[in-house]
């Protein structure tokens, strides 16, 4: 049987084409390391691909965000240690002063500033959120009792100091108080003042709602170092019960209940704030601990990436080779085949 | 009684079929690239007188090897044509590596609200967030359009399909007739069935056909599933260019002689061409990606709808973010509803750019007050996004018609869809390529047997040189023969 001319060319010709095609698939796979058309080369796996590049990718976020979460919880950490030797300090201050001979100069002077230095680390912010505010992080959870322009907190301390006395705290009439009356209006007027209510109401913009963190998918840490925990408002009402029942007029008598009243407040609520500070550690550990979870999950997610879209290098490179040879022989038997015509020999 | 004259009368009848084997020898040189022609050949036949004549044409043809090709270029056909329109489909998703498919839009919308939920009195944030939204919304906008515009070059290629197939019927009656009328007479005639093997491939290239040889070789064409095409007279084939192509409108299917060719319910549906590849990227493959794109906006719009905050209330869940032009009121779940994909946007309510509210992507309310989560308007309030992260993480049910998971998360949904999307490519290709390679060798088998040797035909012709050369000796030798005898005479 005799082959056509037409068929003889032809056939090569697709043969040629077809291992052109298959030579510019392998270059680039040589070049990117990666398989010369991903979908078609996966099909249906394409979604496992897809998934693992989202997860790798979710993983990535969480992963940068836990680094700005644990530094926000370092700057909360710092700021509850300032407030703990704060506590601290003050309890120290008021035993020392307790029975001196200008103790309430030197009690109103450490209040005054302990009161300010408390404001200051309660409105610590960080990257722009207020630290303590609960999930009011726009605000800044404490106002100035002290201002020049009088706050809330200050007149609502005074109006309740009025109707338990009927007299100002500056007037030299509270030397007449009785260590008997001021306690009454401590554990009553005064302490008031402080509860959850209150508190909201004049003292704190802060909110009732923690933060929620999320350190995983599926896990939240809560942030309970908020403004309105009843540490800082008793830690607030020590300072302001030594600050502004008086001190500077009180006969000793009753200015040593209040020194003594405020340094019980003030280390409990050192105590408590320091308990606080651990809660907070275990989050920080628990944070740690998950990004390098997710660290591992990406990497065998890499992996897993790795296997469905990389080719292997030695595998390609044999390929080319075995291409290149065969279209250089296509390319010989082409000119060979043209050349064998019984027109070049007539 | 022999004589010098019968010698000479049998030299010019060889030397008249030398010439005559001469021309189709050297016809067949001229068209040996000609891909459609098919080699001639001369019988020779001795006289009872002892002289030569040509006595028929004849042209190489084999009739299986040409219906083998015939249904080899049907169904190379269909699967290039299904295999364009799945990668111009497949467009849509991309490289997974270039993070342009619809999940990773969905993902890329679950990191901004991540990062928000971190900070979310953040502004800066929450307008990340919206425009990640927007994109998840542009994306599958964009996937409804070019979904449709697949569609849409589909419907005009059958079109034009059509009009070529009425047009070569029209050539195949000519021709046809013309070999009925001139069977067993001239040359031409193979010409006329070269044609009319062209026109066949062409043919068969629209719609997959079965021939049928009748007396005085006229060749009947029907459909491959029996519809007549050709007999006596062609038959007119119809069809209806769907004008506003939307994944709602009704399409029409091909008709031939008023029975419906395309049509999957029809009974004499046809299974290759390119008319059969197109109808089924139309009405079958795009409908279905399309039918997946609409789920996964509608799983969107379910997944960030607003509720009621107040326990006690008797108010439905209304449409949140992600709206449509049906909004406030939800879509059914699991219900397919077609082209909503083309119909998601941003709720107006939330975008700053229509006089929206960025906030309530973080507080709720975008259906008033009584869907507000954030009550007390807290600007660290990160309740509502939390919700929002996890929704998207939520499974949810899906209409069981998309042939995807009935149940499944929104980015698992779509990643799905993109693994469906590509293994359809995978398989056009590897049909498409067998296909094509098929439809090669059987060219390639039917050229063997019918194309034109140049070789073959330089040493016959070599032959034909040799036998004129001895004919026209002869003549001379009779010649001188004649010459010597009159000189005698004289």
């Amino acid at each position: 049987m005799t082959i056509s001319t037409l068929a003889l060319s032809r056939t090569s010709a697709f043969s040629i084409a077809e291992n052109q095609k298959k030579l510019v698939q392998a270059q680039t796979e040589q070049s990117t390391g990666r398989h010369a058309d991903i979908g078609r080369f996966l099909g249906f796996r394409t979604s496992s691909d897809i998934n693992a590049r989202l997860a790798i990718d979710r993983n990535s976020s969480q992963i940068d965000l836990n680094g700005l979460t644990s530094q926000e919880l370092q700057s909360t950490q710092i700021g509850l240690t300032a407030l703990v030797d704060l506590a601290h300090n003050f309890a120290a201050t008021l035993i020392g002063a307790r029975n001196a001979q200008n103790g309430q100069q030197v009690v109103k002077e450490a209040a005054t500033n302990a009161l300010a230095r408390l404001q200051d680390l309660l409105n610590l912010s960080h990257g722009g959120k207020a630290l303590f505010a609960g999930t009011n992080t726009g605000s800044l959870p404490l106002s100035d009792y002290l201002a020049a322009s009088g706050a809330t907190s200050k007149a609502t301390v005074d109006a309740s100091f009025l109707a338990q006395f009927g007299v100002a705290q500056n007037n030299a009439a509270v030397a007449n108080i009785t260590p008997q009356q001021m306690e009454a209006f401590l554990d009553g007027g005064f302490i008031a003042q402080f509860d959850q209510a209150n508190w909201s109401a004049n003292w704190s913009n802060a909110s009732n709602s923690n933060r929620n963190i999320r350190v995983d998918d599926n896990m939240l840490v809560q942030v309970q170092a908020n403004a309105n925990d009843p540490a800082f408002r008793n830690l607030t009402m020590a300072l302001t019960m030594a600050l502004d029942l008086g001190t500077g007029s009180l006969n000793q008598s009753t200015f040593e209940k209040i020194v003594d009243r405020s340094t019980a407040v003030a280390s409990t609520a050192a105590r408590d704030i320091g308990n606080m500070g651990g809660v907070l550690g275990l989050a920080q550990k628990q944070i740690t601990t998950q990004n390098e979870l997710l660290a591992r999950r990406n990497e065998v997610l890499t992996l897993e990436l790795g296997g469905l879209e990389n080719v292997d290098a030695f595998e390609v490179a044999t390929r080319l080779n075995g291409l290149t040879t065969q279209l250089e022989a296509s390319y010989a038997i082409t000119v060979r085949i043209n050349k064998l015509s019984l027109l070049n020999y007539l | 009684m022999s004589s010098l004259s019968t010698a000479l009368n049998y030299a010019r009848s060889s030397l008249s079929a030398v010439a005559g084997q001469t021309s189709v020898a050297s016809q067949n040189i001229t068209n040996a690239r000609n891909i459609d022609y098919s080699r001639r050949s001369v019988s020779v036949l001795s006289q009872s007188s002892g002289s030569l004549s040509i006595s028929r044409f004849d042209r190489a043809s084999d009739g299986v090897m040409l219906e083998k090709l015939l249904g080899s270029i049907s169904n190379s056909a269909a699967a290039k044509s299904i295999l364009d329109g799945v990668s111009q489909l497949s467009e849509i998703v991309g490289d997974p590596q270039a993070n342009t498919s619809p999940s990773a839009m969905l993902g890329k919308l679950q990191n901004a609200l991540l990062i928000q939920e971190q900070d979310p009195a953040n502004s800066n944030l929450a307008t990340n967030t919206l425009q990640a939204a927007s994109d998840v919304v542009r994306k599958l906008n964009g996937a409804n359009s070019i979904i449709q515009a697949v569609r849409k070059d589909a419907d005009s290629g059958i079109s034009e399909g059509v009009a070529s197939l009425n047009n070569l019927l029209q050539q195949y009656k000519v021709v046809n007739d013309a070999i009925v009328r001139a069977d067993f007479s001239t040359a031409d005639m193979a010409d006329n069935l070269d044609n009319r093997d062209k026109i066949i491939k062409e043919i068969s290239g629209i719609v997959g056909i079965r021939t049928l040889t009748r007396a005085n070789n006229d060749i009947a064409l029907y459909t491959e599933s029996g519809v007549t095409l050709f007999e006596v007279n062609p038959r007119s084939v119809s069809f209806k260019v769907t004008s506003n192509m939307t994944a709602t409108a009704t399409t029409s299917a091909v008709y031939v002689d008023g029975v419906d060719i395309t049509s999957s319910s029809s009974l004499m549906a046809v299974q290759s061409g390119q008319i059969f590849g197109l109808v089924k990227l139309r009405d079958s493959i795009a409908v279905n990606y399309q039918s997946q794109i609409d789920e996964q906006a509608r799983g969107l719009i379910e997944a960030f709808s607003e509720s009621p905050q107040n326990v006690t209330s008797t108010l439905p869940t209304l449409t949140g973010l992600f709206a449509y032009s049906g909004s406030p009121s939800l879509l059914n779940t699991a219900s397919l509803v077609p082209g909503l994909a083309g119909d998601i946007r941003i709720s107006a309510s939330v975008d700053p750019a229509q006089g929206g509210v960025l906030t309530r992507i973080r507080d709720g309310g975008i259906n008033g007050s009584a869907y507000a989560y954030n009550t007390n308007l807290s600007s660290g309030f990160s309740d509502r996004i939390s919700r929002l992260v996890i929704s998207i993480d939520t499974p949810r049910s899906f209409d069981p018609s998309t042939g995807l998971a009935s149940q499944a998360d929104l980015k698992t949904f779509s990643s799905l869809s993109a693994g469906w999307l590509y293994a359809l490519q995978q398989k056009s290709t590897v049909s498409s390529d067998l296909q094509t390679a098929t439809s090669q060798r059987a060219a390639d088998a039917l050229q063997s047997k019918t194309g034109v040797n140049v070789d073959d035909e330089m040493s016959t012709m070599l032959e034909l040189e040799r036998s004129y050369q001895a004919s026209a000796k002869l003549i001379t030798a009779v010649d001188q023969m004649l010459q010597m005898l009159l000189s005698a005479v004289k």
